[in-house]
């Protein structure tokens, strides 16, 4: 057991932080996950903080939007990954749905083939004074997640904004309140707004923004990554308005009740 | 709207939106926000583009309808932005829920204050309620009779106060429909038409309110401009003065019967309010008197 951990370390010493390297590590820290027996016989008496002191740290900057009132306010996510235990802290004042993204981000960037950063992860949501409530902020914080691992430079990211509710599988689920966050974000001089799917057309209404309905946690890192194109949601909102006019029911349906609007005359 | 059960307060009430002049652009945007917020849309009405009519159920609470909740969240009076709040059944809501309304129904916004923070939400609506003369549903019918007894058809009335009351302009009697007015085939006026009628009067609205900024109907008038836009013959001036002093209507029914005097000038397309607008104006506040005993 001594001879293979010492091999390890002088292994992992030499080639320093070459990207091999670093695959490797996930995959042992992986392995650190399975069951305590398993664990400790593999690795005898390793831990999992010494393998990630040799990673570098990171700090992401996300931008997302939330809802007060009839408004949207701009929220700045920054996810800040470090050495230490493995944590997930959330400041920022959230709320019970936004703690429990914690677990939700993490299963869905496992879920599709991403890394979470295993030291201690510090999340923040700024304004740090106002109430950040509902699970909109899962698709922020999983990139910001996922580029503290990837060690990406999240400076082109601040162009955009992003809201979305993970599912477990990576999917993206509706949230609510996007028109206003659209609206928000253009007042803010963004260049792109990612929507889950189904509220793609909800916020195309804004004009002078590109909107993009996102299915998967997967679809939208690609994007980010330049990997694949994705064709923004256009609606044209004079027309669809003009278009959306009518009603079901009619006046002329009710019988014999053209007296009542005037009984005077 | 008061009438027995089946009479077509309900039909009637749902077709009030499709005689209001159409959203403009803004508007729309407005109300959709707070459907947006409300998580009420979906890809297939992903835009509310007709204006929106919300019937709540009786057994609603006052936070429902107004808005609430530990994260504030908009209630139906913001729901109905623009659009018809229609209460069914008007004596079956809890006191308490009918009484929350009369703030929005004044100012048009709602402020709720919350341990996180205060908001203000819009609610521009238009109230529509309708209910049955008594518990029975058939005082005053003439074909059935009422199984009710006096007291507690006073109760049942009872259930609505004079405040609330006091801010419906318009309370008309929706009486019982005949077989032959069922049966009938004769075309009835078609909403489109009702609207082009409407649309008329509030154009000539609209350019007299050219200069006043954010009013743009008559309901929205200040009491400057009530005097400015509402003056009245004497004729006109003594029939008022009548009707205060017999119907006891307070000062807040004055200046809605001059608006609505004004309103039914301009659906006339008179320039000046004749003697016979204020009547009938009169004579839609008459509830009051002549059933709430």
């Amino acid at each position: 057991m001594d001879a293979s951990r010492s091999i390890f370390l002088v292994g992992v010493l030499l080639a320093s932080k070459s990207e091999v390297v670093r695959r490797i590590l996930w995959i042992f820290d992986n392995v650190l996950q399975y069951p305590l027996h398993l664990k400790w016989r593999i690795f005898g008496a390793f831990r999992r903080s010494d393998f990630l002191q040799l990673c570098r740290y990171m700090l992401a900057k996300i931008y997302s939007a939330a809802v007060y009132g009839v408004d949207a306010y701009e929220v700045e996510i920054e996810v800040n990954g470090a050495g230490g235990d493995p944590v997930i802290v959330i400041v920022g004042l959230p709320d019970a749905a936004v703690k429990e993204s914690r677990d939700r981000v993490t299963t869905a960037i496992s879920n599709s083939g991403y890394y979470w950063p295993r030291g201690r992860t510090t999340i923040n949501l700024a304004p740090a004074d106002i109430k950040k409530e509902g699970p909109s902020f899962d698709l922020p914080i999983a990139l910001g997640m996922i580029a503290v691992t990837e060690e990406l430079d999240s400076s082109p990211f601040e162009n955009f904004s992003f809201v979305g509710e993970l599912a477990l599988d990576g999917s993206i689920r509706p949230v609510k309140g996007v028109l206003p966050i659209a609206l928000e974000a253009r007042r803010r001089g963004k260049r792109a707004l990612f929507v889950p799917e189904a509220n793609a057309l909800e916020a195309a209404m804004v004009d002078k923004i590109d909107v993009y309905g996102v299915q998967d946690l997967r679809q939208t890192f690609a994007f980010l990554c330049g990997e694949i194109a994705l064709l923004p949601t256009r609606a044209d909102l004079s027309k669809f308005f003009a278009a959306h006019q009518s009603y079901d029911v009619d006046f002329s349906d009710v019988k014999a009740r053209a007296t009542l609007s005037a009984p005077s005359r | 709207m008061i009438g027995p059960p089946g009479s077509g307060k309900s039909m009637l009430a749902k077709r009030i939106s499709t005689i209001i002049p159409p959203l403009t652009l803004d508007e729309a945007i407005e109300t959709t926000k707070i459907h947006s917020i409300a998580g009420l849309l979906d890809t297939e009405q992903s835009f509310v583009a007709t204006r929106p009519f919300r019937p709540p159920h009786h057994t609603i609470s006052d936070i429902g309808l107004l808005g609430g909740g530990a994260f504030p969240n908009p209630g139906e009076v913001s729901l109905a932005h623009n659009g018809v709040l229609f209460l069914d059944e008007l004596p079956e809501f809890k006191r308490s829920a009918l009484e929350v309304m009369r703030q929005p129904l004044e100012d048009g916004k709602v402020t709720v204050s919350r341990a996180a923070g205060s908001v203000t939400f819009p609610s521009e609506f238009m109230l529509v309620a309708a209910m049955n003369p008594c518990p029975c549903g058939y005082f005053g019918d003439l074909k059935r009779e009422c199984r009710c007894g006096p007291v507690q058809v006073q109760r049942y009335r009872q259930r609505i106060s004079g405040p609330l009351l006091d801010r419906i302009d318009l309370h008309i009697e929706v009486p019982a429909v005949e077989y032959r007015d069922v049966a009938s085939e004769r075309a009835e006026e078609t909403s489109a038409a009702i609207r082009r009628r409407i649309a008329q009067a509030r154009k000539s609205q609209q350019e007299r309110f050219r200069n006043d900024g954010k009013v743009n109907c008559n309901a929205r008038m200040a009491t400057r401009q009530l005097k400015q836009h509402c003056k009245l013959g004497r004729e006109s001036q003594e029939l008022i003065r009548v009707a205060m002093s017999e119907l006891n209507l307070s000062a807040r029914a004055y200046d809605r019967i001059l608006k609505v005097s004004r309103t039914i000038a301009d659906l006339d397309q008179k320039a000046e309010i004749a003697p016979e607008h204020v009547s009938e104006a009169i004579q839609y506040r008459t509830f009051d008197r002549t059933l709430w005993v």
